[in-house]
């Protein structure tokens, strides 16, 4: 068996802390798709809670945000048997053929995801990442998958499909400056409201119109 | 530089963020109330004595496994995001953020139905909302070990409330909720013995957050244990356009307490050191927030003389702090009696 770099040792548990939160915000099963986008939410807004996300760029997929890494990490999680597929299918849509897949967390995954959490990567990461898919859980139900093509740095003017979208450099990150305008219109309050900032970020993508 | 859309945002969002951090028990509650109070808006009809009233809610950590194991129940799709009109004769089981409901149909005829439903599950320290209808009323509790707590559902905003009426509105507060032993927060374990609820604090401050909420202002926003670096401010209450924090330190004084199940009396001298611990908290908030902040201390009194603490009041004079007393009276009569006297 090949040998797991650290890198992707803290990529494949920032995979199954995710799988893992989302079972416990209700969100499970989630697609393939819904899954990859709610890891890049994850990605935009890492650096305002100083974590360290599992790549920092993402291609911009004709059918949203999709990370082969992170992909291959969610499949390595069901042959370990940590996290479930169900609803496997080979489809054609719109975009060609494309393989459908749900997942959940199994026990074994419960119990890894909390001796992750029990270690100092785990405690913060997961935290982040529980705020992250709590929040995303409390947003409208019926267009939960259109919020990550509405963020900002990925509907951003410029854009093309089959670009790479970057967050090396926090300067150019527009999730974390539109943060940042939050609290210049309510600044006493939302100086260290982390969680506060990130809900209030994806309200503001959740409604949409972003892009004009 | 910020935009409208932000300002609107803002406007919208503020007043609704959750009190606590993600999987917080207490975000539970509030999700369910402000769905009951959107489901109480768009179904103001009265309900006849006949027709079913209640239903009950339970909080999840992994609802899709709960459900699996109980399975009477089906996925209601969008349940929150449609309001349901035959929400009333259902037990959900919900995850936290009421994201996903599932429920089943079970006719309530009473509150202690829906306790025993509650009980029969056997979900164990699961946090629960039971709602009753005809009376707009509201049962929750955070885990099972927790005591009930009551509200009651507004279906229109409260007059506005501004930073020069704060006061009225604590006041307001304590007549409906701490005031009387059937006030709101059923603040006595035993009125005549005149011990409180051990955890008074934690639920006064947890149902003063409700009330905040429950006036249904988006012109300030009601935050729960809000963190500074020298601590922990139970309550803080934002008004957006003065831009005005209310930093808020509640604090229990007793006569007796628990000790070891025996009833021990509680000296004023513990009074005084406990409501001053409150104090210096309240003015180390201050004091981080001089520009924009006004700190108040509320002692909620459960002594036997309504007498105030003069220690607290020069005290708090001193440090410039807003210090509050309200005195918990152990049975209407005698609050009406001090009321008339």
């Amino acid at each position: 068996m090949a040998e797991l770099s650290s890198r992707q040792i803290l990529a494949r548990s920032w995979v199954l802390l995710a799988i893992d939160a989302c079972d416990r915000a209700g969100l499970a099963p989630l697609s393939k798709i819904r899954l990859h986008r709610l890891i890049f939410l994850s990605n935009c807004l890492a650096d305002l809670f100083r974590t360290m996300p599992p790549s920092k760029r993402v291609l911009k997929y004709k059918r949203g945000p999709f990370y082969p890494d992170v992909q291959w990490h969610l499949d390595r999680l069901a042959t370990m048997g940590l996290a479930r597929i169900q609803n496997f299918a080979i489809e054609q849509d719109q975009f060609g053929p494309w393989m459908k897949a749900e997942y959940s967390i199994t026990q074994p995954g419960i119990d890894a995801a909390r001796k992750i959490r029990a270690t100092p990567f785990g405690y913060s990461t997961s935290g982040y990442i529980d705020e992250l898919t709590f929040s995303f859980a409390t947003l409208n139900g019926r267009h939960l998958d259109q919020v990550a093509l509405q963020e900002l740095n990925y509907s951003a003017p410029g854009i093309a499909e089959g670009a790479l979208i970057t967050f090396e450099d926090s300067n150019t990150n527009l999730a974390l400056k539109k943060t940042d305008d939050f609290e210049s219109l309510a600044p006493a309050i939302l100086n260290s409201r982390l969680r506060e900032k990130l809900l209030l970020y994806l309200k503001y993508i959740d409604t949409g119109d972003v892009a004009a | 530089m910020s935009d409208e859309k932000v300002g609107l945002i803002l406007l919208e969002e503020f007043h609704r963020l959750p009190p606590g951090p993600a999987g917080d028990p207490f975000n539970f509650i509030n999700e369910v109330l402000q769905f009951l109070t959107r489901w109480c808006s768009a179904y103001p009809a009265s309900i006849e004595l006949a027709e079913p009233a209640y239903c009950c809610f339970v909080g999840c950590e992994r609802v899709a496994a709960t459900a699996a194991s109980n399975l009477d129940f089906t996925h209601r799709i969008l349940f929150r995001e449609d309001t349901p009109a035959d929400l009333l004769s259902g037990f959900y089981l919900c995850s936290l953020p009421l994201a996903t409901v599932y429920g089943r149909s079970v006719n309530f005829a009473n509150l202690g139905e829906c306790e025993s439903a509650l009980v029969a599950l056997g979900l164990g320290d699961v946090p629960a909302v039971i709602f009753n209808a005809a009376e707009r009323r509201v049962l929750w509790r955070l885990s099972d070990s927790a005591s009930w707590h009551q509200a009651v559902i507004r279906t229109e905003p409260a007059p506005t409330l501004t930073p020069a009426e704060f006061d009225r509105a604590l006041d307001d507060f304590h007549c409906e909720y701490t005031q009387a032993p059937d006030g709101l927060s059923l603040p006595w374990d035993n009125a005549k013995e005149q011990l409180t609820k051990p955890r008074l604090e934690g639920d006064i401050r947890n149902d003063l957050f409700i009330y905040f909420r429950n006036l249904m202002q988006d012109n300030f926003a009601v935050f729960r244990e809000s963190f500074q670096s020298s601590g922990r401010a139970d309550l803080l209450v934002y008004f957006r356009t003065e831009q005005k924090a209310f930093y808020m330190e509640l604090k229990v004084l007793r006569e007796y307490r628990l000790v070891k199940r025996k009833r021990r009396h509680v000296s004023e001298k513990f009074n005084i050191r406990w409501g001053s611990m409150g104090i210096g908290q309240a003015y180390s908030y201050k004091r981080l927030n001089r520009t924009i902040g006004v700190a108040y201390v509320c002692c909620f009194d459960a002594r036997t003389s309504d007498v105030e603490l003069k220690e607290l009041v020069d005290l708090a004079d001193r440090l410039d702090i807003e210090y509050r007393r309200y005195f918990m009276y152990t049975s209407a009569e005698e609050l009406h009696k001090a009321l008339i006297s």
